[in-house]
């Protein structure tokens, strides 16, 4: 065999990356191979100085600020996403290729005509920013985060951007759409634990009133409830968020952030109420079913607190009867 | 891939949301993980982990099951790994056999001055070779960082990480063992 198979093998040997038969070779063969020994030597002093180098510890606080920032970005980008894509979409969905590549050709000379009409076309209208500005002046709106970006001093010219801020009054029902979008988004995005608390408390008013006729949730206040049920810091938003949840049951999606709070959380009140909402009659012949079982088997028996295993041993008790 | 997973992606790929956060929650810790391995820096782990899942968010509605759904998640996160520039620039290596000036205005190479201060402050001495380590690291090329990282550091077996990378496990040795040789020769006033 030749020497430099040996040298690697005294890498992967390091990192337990070799069969039983090539590690008693290696190891025969450094029996016999001084500049092996001391190449081996070398690799381990070598691993000694890599250990010097810290890693990055993937803390929780780390993990759910990167998921919160997630899904603040996929909520960002569904509420910008423009007329043309979603238009798109549904033509994606309705038509054959052959269909979109004859489309795609009238497109693209519709666009050349609008792009000549926009090159000729002598500048007569303010651009969007101008007309921000101009809302800035008004007094409606306040500026932040300026980067100045260019400047020519002969001919005056600047170029700079910045975000504006401007204050929205909204008077309207916690049953209106908007509102509650509203709502969705300062629980998932406002730093403020009390404003995410109202938040949760407002739109549990709207399921308060309707308890008796539940209607289809909208799919972003429910994602922002169960979200809030599962990574809020802030135990009450998590506890408010978990009693409004509750009205939706048998929705299968709340059954499952239900058992990941069985799962996850460390509140044991929680944990309790989670438990106290799974009732298994509701899910008869459904694949949640056998979920709830086995978390309420797994928790009866392995819980490290003993209330929740005797809490989950009599839910399980009740079900059996 | 189990059927509750399997069940998630469905549902997520009709737009379900909150089965895409739990799909997210399965995987994300580890994409993290390997993130954090490779960059060293948890704001630049931080946009390597939105790069991904929003890529996978993207790509959802086209998973066609011919891979593991986690072999998926993780081809994604080496190949954003891989194109991953770092938002601070900290490319200004300072080499070992450098001059610096001491307070008299004498020049020493860098690595003398690391040997004198050794003695007197240990944990400095350390601060200074890890730094070295991730100096030398950010040397190799992108794909060999890569796989070195995700083996001696995240303790990867090379069948896994030649999976994730989408190249045959030989391929793989090959990175580490040239990784290994730049490293031994960048490092070896450390290891001596």
């Amino acid at each position: 065999m030749k020497h430099k198979q040996f040298e690697e093998w005294l890498q992967l040997s390091l990192y337990h990356e070799l069969s039983e038969q090539e590690r008693v070779l290696l190891d025969n063969h450094l029996t016999a191979c001084e500049q092996c020994r001391c190449n081996l030597d070398e690799l381990k002093k070598l691993h000694g100085t890599l250990a010097h180098r810290q890693s990055v510890a993937v803390q929780e606080s780390l993990l759910q600020d990167a998921r919160r920032n997630l899904r603040l970005r996929i909520l960002a980008g569904a509420a910008q996403k423009s007329l043309w894509s979603k238009v798109k979409d549904v033509l994606d969905r309705i038509l054959a290729p052959p269909v979109q590549a004859t489309l795609g050709g009238v497109a693209m000379i519709a666009i050349g005509i609008l792009v000549g009409y926009f090159v000729f076309k002598a500048p007569s209208e303010k651009s969007l920013a101008m007309k921000q500005t101009a809302a800035m002046e008004a007094g409606e709106s306040q500026i932040t985060n300026i980067r100045f970006l260019d400047r020519d001093a002969q001919t005056g010219d600047v170029e700079f951007t910045f975000e504006t801020i401007t204050p929205v009054h909204i008077r309207g029902n916690v049953n209106d759409e908007h509102v509650q979008k509203v709502l969705a988004r300062t629980l998932v995005s406002d730093q403020n634990a009390g404003t995410r608390l109202r938040a949760v408390n407002m739109i549990g008013t709207q399921t308060g009133q309707k308890q008796n006729h539940v209607p289809g949730f909208d799919a972003e206040v429910k994602s922002a409830l169960v979200s809030a049920l599962l990574h809020d810091r802030n135990l009450g938003v998590r506890k408010e968020a978990l009693s409004v949840l509750r009205n939706y049951l048998p929705d299968p999606v709340i059954v499952r952030a239900f058992l990941q709070v069985l799962a996850n959380e460390k509140n044991t009140g929680l944990k309790i109420a989670a438990i106290n909402s799974l009732d298994l009659s509701q899910y008869e012949n459904q694949p949640v079913n056998r979920e709830i079982l086995e978390m309420f088997k797994n928790k009866a028996q392995s819980d490290d607190n003993n209330y929740i295993r005797i809490r989950a041993k009599t839910a399980l008790q009740e079900i059996q009867q | 891939m189990t059927g509750s997973e399997t069940e998630l992606i469905m549902q997520a790929q009709q737009g379900n949301m909150n089965a895409f956060e739990q799909l997210v929650q399965l995987h994300d810790k580890r994409v993290l993980t390997i993130a954090a391995g490779y960059v060293h820096s948890a704001d630049d782990a931080k946009d390597i982990y939105q790069e991904v899942f929003l890529r996978v968010y993207k790509g959802l509605s086209k998973f066609q099951y011919k891979s593991e759904f986690s072999t998926w998640i993780y081809r994604i996160t080496t190949n954003v790994c891989l194109s991953h520039r770092s938002r601070r620039n900290r490319n200004s290596h300072t080499s070992l056999d450098q001059s610096i000036n001491d307070e008299d205005g004498q020049p020493h190479a860098l690595k003398d001055t690391l040997s004198d201060t050794a003695a007197a402050d240990q944990p400095t001495y350390d601060a200074e070779i890890a730094l070295r380590v991730e100096q030398a690291l950010k040397t190799l090329s992108p794909r060999q960082r890569m796989v070195f990282t995700m083996k001696h550091y995240e303790g990867y077996k090379l069948r896994e990480i030649a999976e994730m990378l989408k190249c045959n496990e030989g391929t793989v040795k090959k990175y580490l063992f040239e990784a290994t040789a730049r490293l031994r020769k960048k490092l070896k006033d450390f290891a001596s």
